[in-house]
């Protein structure tokens, strides 16, 4: 085995020094034959003649002794990659051509890759990740999901299924921001979030300082402080780090203060649904205490997190906390009424459910885009085989085997594809600092979760590296197969532009032109997509929103209390010139969505009211300042504050549902039942508005119901300019300071950027769709050019002959272009068919259009015939101008 | 004519062992040898002798050094190594078995 390793490696690495000995060892034989005949008295003449017959084929024992060496693989490789990139070189133009073709491809598969990666499919970094679950309550009677738990059913659920959850956490869906000292003495806003103390030790949240939460730190306990820990970026922001204020007190934080027991890890991030609009990275974490001392039956407020026991599927997890549920809705009548149960899902399914779609949409729109690429570059290497045909009879019927031939093909497939797939990388690496610029965010919750986690690694290189290969395999074999058996008699005989036009080399026309109908066909379902896209981004944008969201400035105010200081900014800002009005409100429009609030008919037994309505808590002026119009009724006015009976205004869609025997009209001046702190209360409708989109463009959402501020100075505020809103923040922000210093004033914006962001998610794929789309347009637009200029090339006999026989430029013209157009026809005809089938793969993508839309699909054919028009008319108008003296003539 | 035979497969790098195991010898002598011997009857082609030649010497059952002929040339000759000497045995042994089994099927039908 020895002798054999030495011996391949003296091969391989002396390679010369091996082949020459083997040319003199076989030229000796050769004299000695020779001699041998000579000497038996042959004539020389005859000699020569006999020597020839015998070793004609030398060329055919050199391969055979470079086979016995058991190296030849090895040494062709190299000769073939040699050979290879001598023939690029050769063809620059055909070489980046190819090349950029497929890095276009494999780049652009590449990034989408990496977000898909990033996103869907790496593990969650928390500690056994594949058995954390989320498990959020539903209310099926009244069609309500995700609806928070109270506390006291939390515990119930917790310790009513300890055989199915090993631990069971619970995290409050409202933030508790506080206004703090920062590390300058300034109020700032620190964003906190209370969770059972249980949580973060259940996701195994590494600790960068102290500890982490403990059982006890979640126990409720009289003029005891509670027990904070910090994440690591508010730790270097407001400490610089200082260990020493471990174990020490935040004073103004709680009734008793807050004891900072630990610092989390940098970068740790609670992962939650971004519909559910959980910070997931919060500055301070609460340990919320809570037993069944000091929990709530009523005041849903909580999200439940929790790891399965070992073994334990999510369907038995689901029966199991089912069972609880059913026996809490048999001891209390408002669950009875609602219904009662929870949703078990994994943890890492329900975090991409609302990105899914999208990224599978994508990943799709690449895939066919590197196709696409593929038969261009197929179409390319056919087209060249035809003209290096003779090269290739050649080089057969001098004794080049023909594997031998068809790895050489191989070869220069697999060159392109690495050279494609390394710019590909780069393209890629590009383009994810594009792709991550444009996702879509809203300030502190990223739409896409995980979008931190996207970057270039190994994973993505072996993704990229099997796309090339892959690719390779699609566009290689082909031509490969056809150079391997070429009909050399036939080739040498022909002249080298009928070879290709015959078939006998590169691909017959049928195969080629089959190829590019299938990249028409293949662009044809991308154009559709992105123009279904396209449509449902008008139709976004056309959504009546139920307000003007033009000339509006918004800001958070965090802080301040009491009616005289409310009346004092409201006059403030009112009288600032430049802003017609002022409100404020609990929630904006598209800011974040309202807390639900109960309601019911005045006979309704306030226990078992079914109607859930986004409340908001506004300041009268709050309509005018918005522009949301009024239907039925008037609006608030300022002496409702001091009226003995309570007022709201309701939209269209709540008058609709609560007193549906009459118009909106009818609904003023009658009486709603709402409930507040657990009672229902009694109040009067006093007007009827618009419908508002709170919550998403996408679904109308529920009803809403306006109740009046008497004295909240925190919330969203909205000024109404003449001017652009951003011109008079400066006046604002002088007026609030002025009317009490230690308000604070956060997340400034002006109104049109929440429509924006909610349009972000469509715009995004719809701006990729696009790209792709175009992309895939150009490809099968030169794919088309180069096969029919292929044709002209090919045919130039045979159209000169037709001209000199009397045929107008002009015929000739309409023939090749003719050629064009049938082909696009054959693809689009394969592309309609497809594209119905997969549209309804990105339905749930879609905003007013129905995936087949008859409009998009007429409108996307005629888009492509005119590119294949134009793809077809410079090869067609080459074929007229063709002088049929010189064509006749032409080899 | 004589009447000319195709060797059997492997039967060559038998053939070829047991006439290095005499001398050494160039590729040209090893198959004049084994013409001579096997009276015309068997005829070794450049084709095969070369590669058998190079598979061997991989395999480590000959090796091979230039040497001047006596006609002063240079030429590349091989000799048996003692593993190709065993290999040699094992094989005739093997060949030997095969031809009288093949030998005594043919006598009795």
């Amino acid at each position: 085995m020895l002798s054999d390793a030495l011996y391949r490696i003296r091969a391989v690495f002396r390679r010369d020094a091996v082949e020459q000995e083997l040319d003199e060892e076989l030229s000796f034989h050769v004299e000695q034959q020779a001699e041998k005949y000579r000497r038996s008295g042959m004539s020389p003449v005859e000699v020569k003649r006999r020597i020839r017959l015998e070793f004609g084929g030398a060329q055919q024992i050199r391969e055979e002794c470079r086979d016995a060496r058991g190296t030849r693989w090895l040494e062709d490789i190299g000769q073939d990659l040699r050979y290879a990139a001598r023939t690029l070189r050769k063809n620059p133009l055909f070489a980046a051509a190819a090349i950029v073709t497929l890095a276009l491809g494999i780049g652009a598969g590449t990034a989408i890759f990496s977000v898909t990666d990033g996103v869907m499919l790496k593990p969650l970094p928390y500690k056994d990740a594949d058995r954390l679950v989320l498990a959020s309550r539903d209310l099926p009677k009244r069609d309500v999901q995700d609806y928070p738990m109270s506390s006291l059913d939390f515990l119930d659920v917790r310790y009513g299924s300890r055989e199915i959850f090993e631990d069971l956490a619970a995290i409050e869906v409202t933030p508790q921001n506080v206004v703090l000292p920062g590390a300058d003495r300034m109020p700032e806003q620190v964003r906190a979030q209370r969770a059972t103390a249980n949580l973060l030790p259940m996701l195994g949240a590494s600790v960068a300082a102290g500890r982490t939460f403990e059982e006890a730190d979640g126990e409720p306990a009289e003029s005891h402080p509670l027990a904070v820990m910090l994440s690591y970026e508010y730790w270097q922001r407001r400490y610089n780090g200082d260990r020493s204020v471990i174990g020490t007190t935040i004073p103004r934080m709680g009734a008793s203060g807050a004891k900072m027991v630990g610092v989390l890890a940098p970068g740790f991030e609670l992962l939650l649904p971004p519909k559910m609009n959980i910070d997931r990275a919060p500055d301070l974490w609460v340990a919320m205490p809570l037993n069944y001392d000091t929990g709530q039956r009523n005041g849903p407020s909580l999200q439940m997190l929790g790891r399965l026991r070992k073994g334990v599927s999510v369907d038995q997890a689901r029966a199991g906390a089912n069972a609880v549920a059913a026996k809490l809705e048999q001891q209390f009548p408002v669950k009875r009424a609602s219904g009662f149960t929870i949703r078990i899902e994994p943890m890492r399914k329900s975090l991409v459910a609302e990105v899914r779609p999208v990224l599978l949409a994508l990943m799709g729109a690449v895939i066919f885009l590197l196709l696409i690429a593929c038969a261009n570059v197929a179409n390319l290497l056919l087209v060249r085989t035809s003209l290096r045909g003779r090269e290739l009879a050649v080089r057969s019927s001098l004794g080049g085997s023909l594997s031998r031939l068809m790895r050489q093909m191989l070869t220069e497939a697999l060159l392109l594809s690495a050279l494609g797939s390394m710019l590909g990388v780069a393209l890629a690496w590009l383009g994810i600092h594009e792709l991550l610029f444009l996702a879509p965010t809203t300030p502190g919750l990223a739409t896409l979760p995980r979008l931190s986690s996207v970057v270039i690694d190994a994973r993505v290189l072996v993704f990229a590296a099997l796309a090339g290969l892959a690719s390779a395999a699609i566009y290689g074999v082909v031509p490969a197969l056809r150079a391997s058996r070429p009909k050399a008699d036939l080739v040498l005989r022909q002249s080298r532009r009928m070879a290709g036009a015959h078939g006998t080399l590169g691909g017959s026309r049928m195969f080629r032109n089959s190829v590019v109908a299938v990249e028409i066909a293949l662009s044809f379902v991308l154009l559709v997509g992105s123009g279904l896209m396209f449509r449902s981004f008008l139709a976004l944008r056309a959504i009546d929103l139920g307000f003007d969201p033009s000339h509006i400035l918004t800001f958070r105010l965090t802080g301040g209390q009491g009616a005289a200081g409310l009346t004092d900014l409201r006059k403030r800002l009112a009288a600032l010139p430049g802003v017609e009005a002022v409100t404020s409100s609990n929630a904006l429009p598209l800011a974040g969505g309202s807390p639900p609030l109960r309601w019911g008919g005045v006979n309704e037994d306030p226990s078992t009211m079914l109607g859930a309505a986004d409340a908001q808590t506004v300041l009268p002026g709050y309509f005018e300042t918005l522009g949301t119009r009024l239907i039925a009724g008037r609006t608030f006015t300022e002496a409702d504050h001091d009226q003995a009976k309570r007022v709201v205004v309701i939209d269209t869609a709540l008058a609709a549902k609560a007193f549906p025997w009459g118009a909106s009209e009818r609904s003023v001046g009658r009486d709603l039942l709402l409930g507040v702190d657990g009672v229902g209360v009694r109040f009067e409708v006093v007007g009827v508005v618009a419908h508002q989109r709170n919550a998403s463009l996408v679904e109308s959402g529920r009803e809403q119901i306006y109740r009046l501020n008497a004295d909240q100075v925190s919330g969203q505020w909205a000024v109404r300019t003449t001017g652009d809103p951003a011109d008079i923040e400066g006046a604002v922000r002088v007026q609030i300071a002025q009317s009490d210093p230690r308000l604070l004033i956060t997340e400034t914006q002006p109104m049109r950027s929440f429509v924006e962001q909610a349009q972000a998610k469509t715009r995004f794929s719809l701006l990729l769709l696009a790209v792709f789309a175009v992309i895939a347009a150009l490809l099968a637009g030169i794919g088309i050019y180069g096969v029919l200029s292929a044709l002209v090339r090919q045919q130039t006999k045979e159209i000169g002959l037709r001209m000199a026989l009397g045929a107008a430029p002009a015929s000739v013209f309409r023939s090749v272009a003719g050629q064009g157009l049938t082909l696009s026809a054959a693809g689009l005809a394969i592309g309609l068919a497809a594209a119905l089938a997969t549209m309804r793969g990105i339905a749930s993508m879609l905003v007013g259009v129905k995936p087949a839309d008859p409009a998009t699909f007429a409108s996307m054919a005629a888009l492509f015939f005119g590119i294949s028009f134009v793809a077809s008319w410079l090869p067609a108008r080459r074929a007229a101008n063709l002088d049929p003296a010189v064509a006749l003539r032409e080899d | 004519m004589n009447e000319r035979l195709d060797l059997p497969q492997g039967t060559l790098d038998l053939l070829i062992l047991k006439t290095l195991a005499v001398e050494a010898m160039h590729g040209w002598a090893i198959s004049e040898r084994i013409q001579q011997i096997s009276r015309e009857t068997l005829q070794v082609q450049q084709g095969s002798l070369y590669p058998a030649l190079h598979r061997l010497e991989r395999r480590g059952w000959v090796k091979a050094h230039w040497a001047t002929t006596e006609n002063n040339r240079k030429a590349k000759y091989y000799e048996l190594t003692r593993l190709g000497q065993k290999q040699l045995e094992t094989e005739m042994q093997a060949w030997k078995k095969l031809a009288t089994a093949v030998g005594y099927v043919l006598d009795m039908a």
